[in-house]
Parts: structure tokens; C-alpha cells; sequence
């Protein structure tokens, strides 16, 4: 052994010897491309970015009361599975939230029908830009608005008051994260929200899907999830208030479609009123310096109330400014509020752009109703004011 | 022959990278130009080489979560999934590369004695680079490391796995191959590699 490694090692010394010098006179032009290395750079930025955003779902799915509670739901699934016959459960797989977090990331485009709590129609269409997860375009019509959104800019056509709002941005609504939906739910967890995952058996169809349940402060979701896919099929929202009132529901939803053409332009229709900034003009709402956002908010939800008893319609448009003065006088005037009963602890609820000041409210016709008001805190140069940009959900009657 | 990187000061911008995209790019521009020099050495083509590259630093991406390495073992890391991807690149080829090799026995319907087809790899460096594109992949790595990229051989060793005894052995005996390919004058199958290295 000993002579057979030696005569390795000067069987060795001689073969560097005789190749050092010839590999230095190789002559191949190694020299890097500066072009490919910048191309490479940003193809890795955009890498990057996903990697973290899937890292950061990983992690939240991972610490979050979620996984806890979701970790417990499918132990509960995996349980009822075990007492199917074998060739039921090889077809139904055990079933994770995060495989759903996962599929959606592989979402280019979504096309959404559904209802809004007044039951009208809603139609959602959005395009989802792969680096961010985020919709970058979307094309929102329902019975009020028509809203299409763009990086460059964005136009929300309020129908009723034939109002064309403009910004030169993207609209950042919850609308726009529709990828980031399961980490939007996670954070309107606590300890007291419970939730659970099981298979249902579609009447119609008879396909079987998820149905994941969550119940929590102030909503009560559900969410059909394909088993092939992982892919939600539809949404279901309520107000977890034993109202059973419905908030939004997503009925059919469709992933990579191809995009109609032209489906995020849009015209501005003749004799429509612009108007540009109304939310942030520092010369609407009212101003709250020294409070804090739940005083200023339930100080501007009284002076809203107190200025429709008092028919302060110049007012109330100021603190509504996406209509005019005229425009509450006309929709308010045949049974205007007569006393404000209560105002509520103001809270923040999923999907919503604001506080949420719950208000009692007594009208002309004796109705007494709670009124949910979307108050926004805004600053103008450190100078706080509030403003009323809409209510939210169905008012509900107070017997 | 040359290894621009400097590792010394991975460590710091490591940690940093986890978390902030500008520090994983500095990362990568200080790891560029060897990483490609790495592979444009074993693969000889500047255009496979960039394709190369870039499959390694996005795989780089993808995974680095889960690097908790610093300094030194940054960059062998990074020649580690160099290593693979090109290996990975050749074996696709292997197919390929055989066939040409049957073909071109069949033309030339001769079988290489060692005395009839000597080359002097300082007199034809296209030879050589032929030569060692037939070694299998793993002796083309180490060559490539330590002639090219002058690693030491603990360095390939890092890379590559094994130890150093190993390495060493190793190194004799892909060189002892190139040797006998030149001899043979037996630059068939480009850029795949020869199966009977395998």
C-alpha cells in the first residue's frame, strides 16, 4: 500500500507538472458580461422578493394562531378520514391551509362573481403581479361603483352620484390582496376564534370539497377550497353578530383566465363630475388634534349625526365628501335621524378602510337603527382631521 | 485562474441578507464574476456558461433560507451548486455526446494506441479543453477548482464533500485520465464527457 501511494504521489507531481503550464495557456475569454450580470440581478430581485413573501407566509402560518388552530382542525380531518375505505382516502389527500397559501401564489389572474350584502352583483377582475403578490390591475362593477385600478392611476365611477373619483396611483384596498386573502384572515384572529376544516359534498354538483369555517370577533368566513387545486372556489362572508347578515360572497371564482381585452380601461362617462382628492383635501372633515383615533373618530361620527338632525347639509358634505351637499339633502331629507341613541366603541374590521364607529340612530319614521360608519384618520402637514368616506354593511333595526 | 470573491466579509452581510434584498445583491456581485469564471471553465462556452450562472444564484435564492453558513462557506456553497448544475448540464448531454462519439469511431473505425496520437497540451490548449471535457464530471470539478478557480484542497474538499486524502487521490487520478485522453488523443463526445470515466 505504502509503495503504491508513493508511486501515486510522484506519478501525481509529475502530471501537475506536466499540466500546470498547459492550463495556463488555455486562452478562453472568461470575462463576465456586465449586460448579463445586470439582468441576472434584477431576475434575482424578483426572486427574492417571492422567496421572502413565501417565507413570510411560511412563518406566519408557522407562529400564527392559524396554524395552532388549523393544525388542530386538520389532526380532526385526518381522524375522520382514517374510518373511510382506503380507495376514498388516497383520493382525498389530507388537506393543509398552507397548500392553499401556496397554490395562490401561483395565481397570474382572478375573475371573481359574487354578491355584496345588499345582494347586487359583483364582478372582480384583477391581474396579479407575480414579485409582490399583489394586484397591480383590477376592474371592480358593482351596483354602486365601477372601479379599474392601475399602477399609473386609478378612477372609481360612483354611479348614484354620477361622481368620477380619480388618483394617480394604484387603489390600495384589500381588494388588491387577493393572494395575501389567508394572511388578511389570520390577522383578524384571537384566542377566542375558533375554526375548522371538513369536506362537503356540493347539492348540485355533487363534488366534494374543503370547507374551511372560521368564526371570529366580527366576521364568520367560509371558504370552498378545490381538493385538486387547493384553489378557493368560492367565499363566503357574514357578520359574526348573530344577524347572519351576509357581507360579501364570492360565488364562482376563476384563476388564470385569459383577460378580456380592454377590461381594465375606462372611459369617462359624458356629464360625469370629476373629482380628484376629496378624502385627503384638509378642507373636508373635521379636525381632531389632540385625540386619539378612536375619539376622533366617535367625535366625527357625532358631529355627522348632529349635523343631519340639525339639516346642516353643507356639513355633512364636508365630512362626506364624496357627495355633495345636495346630494345628502335629496337622500336624506324624507326621514331624516331625529336622535342619536348611542355611539358604539369604534373597532377595525377585515376589508374595511377605516375605524368602524357603530351608531344607534332614532329616524322621522321611528325606526331606531344601528349605522356603521367607516371613519378615516388622516394627517395634512401633522394636522389631524377625520372624514366619512361610507357606511358599512346593512343597517340593522333595533327592535 | 483567478478567484476575485473575497469572503472575509460574508459574515456581516450574510446575516443582513436574510433579510434585505440590497445585501443579497451585494452578495451576488462580489460572487458573480467566479461563479461564472467557474463555469465558463468547465464548460468552455461563454453562452452555456451565463445559463449555467444564472440557474445557480436563482437556486442560490431559492435555498438560502435555509443557509446558515457564513464567510468562507458562502462561496463554497455557491461552487457547490455550480458544481452541481454543471454536472447536472453534462449528464443531459451524456446522451448526445455518445452518440457523436459512436459516430465519429464508426468514421474514423479505429481504436487510439498511445504512441500514434501523443498531443502536447502545451502545443494544442483546443486539445486539452477537449481532453477534459471527456473526464467525468466530478475529475473536470476538481481540476477545474484547483487549476482554474485555485482552490486549496481543503477548499475542494468543502465543495465537493470528501476529505482531503480523498480529493488528493482523486486530483492524481483525473489528471492521470487527462494524460492518458491526450495520449489517446481522444477528444470525442464534447461537451458530455466520455461514459466509460463514469
Amino acid at each position: 500500500m505504502r509503495l503504491s501511494a508513493g508511486r501515486e504521489v510522484i506519478q501525481m507531481n509529475d502530471n501537475q507538472a506536466y499540466f500546470e503550464n498547459s492550463f495556463r495557456q488555455i486562452r478562453f475569454d472568461d470575462s463576465p458580461d456586465p449586460n448579463h450580470r445586470d439582468q441576472l440581478e434584477q431576475q434575482l430581485f424578483a426572486a427574492y422578493t417571492k422567496q421572502t413573501h413565501k417565507a413570510a407566509i411560511r412563518n406566519l402560518v408557522a407562529n400564527s394562531k392559524i396554524a395552532k388552530l388549523a393544525i388542530a382542525a386538520v389532526l380532526v380531518l385526518a381522524v375522520a378520514l382514517s374510518v373511510i375505505p382506503m380507495l376514498e382516502r388516497s383520493a382525498t389527500p389530507a388537506y393543509a391551509i398552507e397548500q392553499t397559501i401556496e397554490a395562490l401564489n401561483d395565481v397570474m389572474t382572478a375573475h371573481i362573481v359574487g354578491k355584496d350584502w345588499n345582494g347586487n352583483h359583483i364582478e372582480f377582475w384583477c391581474s396579479i403581479n407575480p414579485n409582490t403578490g399583489l394586484s397591480d390591475h383590477i376592474y371592480a362593477e358593482t351596483a354602486e361603483f365601477n372601479i379599474a385600478s392601475a399602477p399609473h392611476g386609478s378612477c372609481v365611477w360612483d354611479k348614484q352620484g354620477n361622481v368620477m373619483r380619480l388618483t394617480n396611483r394604484v387603489l390600495a384596498t384589500n381588494a388588491m390582496r387577493f393572494q395575501h386573502i389567508f394572511e388578511d384572515l389570520a390577522e383578524g384572529l384571537d384566542e377566542k376564534s375558533s375554526i375548522s376544516i371538513s369536506k362537503q359534498k356540493d347539492a348540485d354538483s355533487e363534488r366534494e370539497f374543503i370547507v374551511i369555517k372560521a368564526l371570529t370577533k366580527s366576521q364568520e368566513f367560509e371558504i370552498f377550497v378545490d381538493p385538486d387545486t387547493k384553489l378557493p372556489t368560492s367565499l363566503h362572508f357574514y357578520r359574526a353578530d348573530n344577524t347572519e347578515q351576509v357581507l360579501k360572497t364570492a360565488e364562482h371564482i376563476n384563476y388564470n383566465e385569459a383577460l378580456p381585452e380592454g377590461v381594465f380601461d375606462f372611459e369617462v362617462p359624458e356629464s360625469c363630475f370629476e373629482n380628484h382628492t376629496p378624502l385627503s383635501d384638509p378642507n373636508n372633515g373635521v379636525k381632531v388634534a389632540g385625540l386619539s383615533q378612536e375619539e376622533a373618530s366617535m367625535k366625527t361620527a357625532a358631529e355627522y349625526w348632529n349635523a343631519m338632525i340639525k339639516s346642516d347639509w353643507e356639513y355633512v358634505g364636508r365630512l362626506r365628501p364624496l357627495y355633495s351637499a345636495e346630494h345628502w339633502k335629496s337622500r336624506h331629507s324624507k326621514n331624516p335621524p331625529v336622535e342619536l341613541v348611542d355611539i358604539g366603541q369604534p373597532y377595525v374590521e377585515r376589508g374595511c378602510s377605516g375605524l368602524l364607529v357603530p351608531c344607534i340612530v332614532k329616524f322621522t319614521n321611528g325606526k331606531v337603527l344601528q349605522v356603521r360608519l367607516v371613519v378615516q384618520y388622516r394627517e395634512n402637514d401633522g394636522d389631524p382631521f377625520c372624514v366619512i368616506p361610507a357606511t358599512w354593511g346593512k343597517n340593522i333595526e333595533i327592535k | 485562474m483567478r478567484n476575485n470573491s473575497d469572503p472575509k466579509n460574508d459574515g456581516q452581510l450574510i446575516k443582513q441578507a436574510h433579510s434585505s434584498p440590497e445585501a443579497f445583491a451585494k452578495l451576488y456581485r462580489r460572487h458573480y464574476d467566479a461563479i461564472f469564471r467557474y463555469c465558463a471553465h468547465r464548460l468552455f462556452d461563454r453562452h452555456l456558461a451565463e445559463d449555467v450562472t444564472s440557474t445557480v444564484f436563482l437556486t442560490a435564492v431559492k435555498n438560502f433560507r435555509r443557509f446558515k453558513g457564513a464567510e468562507i462557506q458562502f462561496r463554497n456553497w455557491l461552487y457547490r451548486i455550480a458544481t452541481n448544475a454543471v454536472n447536472l448540464h453534462l449528464r443531459k448531454n451524456i446522451r448526445r455526446a455518445n452518440l457523436l462519439k459512436m459516430a465519429a469511431e464508426k468514421a474514423h473505425n479505429s481504436d487510439c494506441t498511445y504512441s500514434e496520437h501523443k498531443i502536447d497540451p502545451r502545443a494544442n490548449p483546443a486539445a486539452l479543453k477537449e481532453a477534459l471535457l471527456t473526464l467525468r464530471p466530478r475529475y473536470q470539478a476538481i481540476i477545474t477548482l484547483r487549476y482554474f478557480e485555485n482552490l486549496k484542497l481543503t477548499e475542494i474538499a468543502q465543495v465537493l464533500g470528501g476529505s482531503n486524502g480523498t480529493v488528493r487521490s482523486q486530483l492524481s487520478r483525473a489528471l492521470a485520465r487527462l494524460r492518458k485522453a491526450l495520449d489517446c488523443g481522444a477528444a470525442v463526445g464534447r461537451p458530455g464527457g466520455n461514459t466509460n470515466e463514469r
